[in-house]
C-alpha cells in the first residue's frame, strides 16, 4: 500500500463539539507536512482522524485509495505511526521497551523478545534520536527532552510509510530540535511522508516544503511556506505579524 | 528471556509452599502412612487427600486467582490501586452470596450461594462495561466502580441490620471474613473451570495491556484492539473474583500486594505481570492459611483477616508512595 493519505471533506470531533469541518487535503509518499494553528485550531484532532484513532464524521479518510475506518487498528497501525502530544507512560518501563511498543502491529513483544531484525530496528531509531546513552533506563527517571527523544524514536522504530507526529519538539532544546527537523528531512528524503504538528512558525517556515494552516477547524492555506504564512494569514490567524529583527510581535 | 525464569521460580516457590503446608503438626507422619493398608493409612489418606490438600488447593486457586484479577484491572486501568475490590465486583460478589445465605436460598440448591456470587460479578462488569466503557476513559469506569462498591456494602450492611437472630447474623459475618477452612474437592471442581477461563480471557490480553502503557488512544494508534483488551480483561476478572468470592468469601489486597512486588522483577512489563503474580499471590495465601492453621489461638483465625491484618498496611504503603497514579 502506498502511504497517499487523502482526507475528503472530513469533520470530526469530541463529544457534542465539532472540532474540525470540511477539511480536505492529500499527502504524497516522500512530502514533509508543517501543521500550524493557533491553539485550540484543531491541530491533534486532525491528526488523530489521519491516523484513525478519531473517527470522521462526515467525510472520509483514505489510506492507499482504501477506507481507513473499514481497516483494522492492526492494520492501520502497519502503514502509519502517530505520536501523541502527551508523552506520558503509566509504568516505568525502560526506554528500550515504549520504542519496541512502536513495533506492536507487528510484534508485541519486550525489547529483548523481538526478532533480531526488529531490534534492529528499534536500536537504530533511538540511535537517530541521540537517546541511545539512556535508553536503558526507567522513563520515569528520564529528563523532559530525554523522555521527548524516547517517544520520537518509537514511531521512528515502526518503519511504517507515513509518520504523524504532534509537536515532536516539545520539550527539546534548540539544538536538539534543529537535529529532529533534520532526521525528519531526510526520513522525507528516502519516502516517507510526514505531517507535524508545530507551534514554531519560523521553524515550518524554514523546513517544510509544504504548510498547512488550520484555523477554528477550517484549512485557511495549504502550499509553500511563503504563501501559506502571508502577512495576512499570519495577522488574520494568528494575530502577530514579522518583527524587524526576524522574530513576531503582536497585531 | 526473563518472564520464564521469573515463573519458574515462582512455581518453584508455589510449590514449595504447597508441600510445606502439607506437612504441618504430625504432617510428615501422616504421609508417611499414606501408603499403609488398613484403619492407619485410611485415616492418613483422608486427612491428607481429603482435608488439608483440598484447603491447600483452594487457598492457591483463591489467591492465584485475586492476583490475576488485580494484576489485569491495573494494567487496564493504569493505576497501580485497581484491583477487583476497587471496581466493585467483589463487594457485588459478596453480596451475592450474602443474598443467597440470608434468604435460606442454599436449601433451593447448593449452587445457589456459588452461582449467585458467580452472577453478580458478572453482572456488575457487564454494567461497568455499559456504564463506563462506551466512552474512551477508564476514569469513569473507576468511578462507577467505587459507586458500585459502596452500593454493595451498604445493601450488605442492610442485610446484616435486617438480620432476624444472632445466629443468621454470625452466619453472615463468618464467611464475610473470609476463609478457605472445610473446603472440599467439589468447591475446587465448581471454582476451577470459572478461574481457566478467567487465565485464558486475561492472558490473552496480555499484549494488550503492555501497549496500554501509552494510554487508550496511544495503544489504538500502535495497533491495538482497545475494546477486545478491555471485555477480555473485565469478563476474565469478573470469573476469577466471582468464584473466588464464591468458595472463600471477601479476601482482600492480595490482587494489588502481589503484583506490586512483583513488577520490578519484570521490568514493569504489564503483560509479562500477570502469570507471576498470579503464583506469588497464591503462595502467599498458602503460607497465610498454614500459618492460621497452626497458630494456637483458641478459635482458629479466618484467613480473611489475615490477608487484611498484613495486606492493608501494605496497600497504605503502596498508596503513599504511588506517583502520578493512572497517567
Amino acid at each position: 500500500m502506498s502511504a497517499r493519505l487523502d482526507i475528503i471533506a472530513a469533520s470530526a470531533g469530541h463529544d457534542a463539539r465539532t472540532v474540525l469541518s470540511d477539511v480536505t487535503f492529500c499527502v504524497q509518499p516522500g512530502e514533509l507536512i508543517c501543521l500550524v494553528g493557533p491553539n485550540g485550531a484543531g491541530k491533534s484532532t486532525l491528526l488523530k482522524l489521519a491516523a484513525g484513532i478519531l473517527p470522521a464524521r462526515t467525510g472520509e479518510v483514505r489510506l492507499g485509495g482504501q477506507d481507513v475506518s473499514a481497516m483494522s487498528a492492526r492494520e492501520r497501525a502497519s502503514h502509519m505511526a502517530w505520536l501523541a502530544q502527551e508523552r506520558g507512560a503509566a509504568w516505568a518501563m525502560r526506554g528500550v521497551d515504549i520504542v519496541a511498543l512502536g513495533r506492536f502491529a507487528h510484534e508485541g513483544r519486550p525489547y529483548e523478545r523481538l526478532p533480531e531484525a526488529a531490534r534492529e530496528s528499534v536500536n537504530a531509531a533511538i540511535e537517530r534520536c541521540g537517546a541511545s546513552g539512556f535508553a536503558h533506563r526507567p522513563v520515569d527517571t528520564l529528563s523532559g527532552g530525554e523522555k521527548a527523544r524516547i517517544h520520537l524514536a518509537r514511531p521512528l522504530a515502526a518503519g511504517a510509510p507515513l509518520l504523524l507526529l504532534d509537536e515532536p519538539l516539545n520539550a527539546l532544546d534548540p539544538r536538539h530540535q534543529l537535529d529532529v527537523m533534520a532526521l525528519l528531512r531526510a526520513e522525507a528524503a528516502g519516502g516517507t511522508a510526514i505531517i507535524l504538528a508545530l507551534h514554531d512558525l519560523a521553524m515550518a517556515r524554514r523546513h517544510a516544503a509544504r504548510v498547512i494552516v488550520l484555523d477554528e477547524g477550517r484549512i485557511v492555506a495549504d502550499g509553500p511556506p511563503a504563501a501559506a504564512l502571508s502577512p495576512t494569514i499570519l495577522a488574520n490567524v494568528f494575530a502577530v505579524r514579522e518583527a524587524p529583527d526576524g522574530g513576531f510581535s503582536p497585531v | 528471556m526473563m518472564p520464564i525464569r521469573v515463573n519458574l521460580v515462582m512455581a518453584g516457590v508455589a510449590l514449595l509452599a504447597v508441600l510445606a503446608a502439607l506437612a504441618p503438626a504430625n504432617g510428615w507422619a501422616d504421609i508417611a502412612s499414606l501408603g499403609q493398608s488398613g484403619a492407619e493409612g485410611d485415616l492418613a489418606r483422608i486427612l491428607v487427600l481429603e482435608i488439608r490438600l483440598p484447603r491447600i488447593l483452594a487457598a492457591f486457586g483463591v489467591g492465584a486467582a485475586l492476583g490475576l484479577a488485580g494484576a489485569a484491572l491495573q494494567g487496564l486501568l493504569r493505576n497501580p490501586l485497581a484491583d477487583p475490590g476497587v471496581l466493585g465486583v467483589s463487594g457485588a460478589s459478596a453480596l451475592g452470596a450474602v443474598i443467597a445465605v440470608y434468604f435460606n436460598l442454599a436449601a433451593l440448591s447448593v449452587w445457589a450461594m456459588p452461582g449467585l456470587a458467580i452472577v453478580m460479578a458478572l453482572g456488575t462488569t457487564v454494567l461497568l462495561y455499559v456504564l463506563g466503557a462506551s466512552s474512551v476513559s477508564t476514569t469513569r469506569l473507576i468511578l462507577v466502580g467505587v459507586g458500585l462498591s459502596s452500593l454493595a456494602g451498604a445493601l450488605m450492611a442492610l442485610l446484616m441490620n435486617l438480620a432476624p437472630n444472632p445466629f443468621s447474623l454470625s452466619d453472615l459475618i463468618n464467611w464475610l471474613l473470609g476463609s478457605v477452612a472445610n473446603r472440599s474437592w467439589a468447591d475446587i471442581g465448581f471454582a476451577a473451570p470459572f478461574w481457566v477461563t478467567g487465565l485464558v480471557l486475561v492472558l490473552m490480553a496480555g499484549p494488550g495491556l503492555r501497549a496500554l502503557t501509552l494510554g487508550e488512544e496511544g495503544a489504538s494508534g500502535l495497533g491495538a484492539n482497545v475494546p477486545r483488551i478491555r471485555l477480555l480483561v473485565i469478563i476474565g476478572s469478573a470469573l476469577l473474583t466471582g468464584a473466588s468470592v464464591a468458595i472463600a468469601g471477601i479476601i482482600g489486597f492480595v490482587g494489588i500486594v502481589a503484583p506490586h512486588v512483583v513488577r520490578p522483577f519484570v521490568r514493569h512489563d504489564p503483560g509479562d505481570l500477570l502469570l507471576p503474580s498470579a503464583l506469588l499471590a497464591g503462595t502467599v495465601l498458602v503460607l497465610a492459611d498454614t500459618a492460621v492453621r497452626v497458630l494456637p489461638f483458641a478459635i482458629e483465625m479466618k484467613l480473611g483477616v489475615t490477608a487484611a491484618l498484613i495486606g492493608a498496611p501494605a496497600f497504605i504503603w503502596i498508596a503513599a508512595r504511588a506517583r502520578g497514579m493512572g497517567q
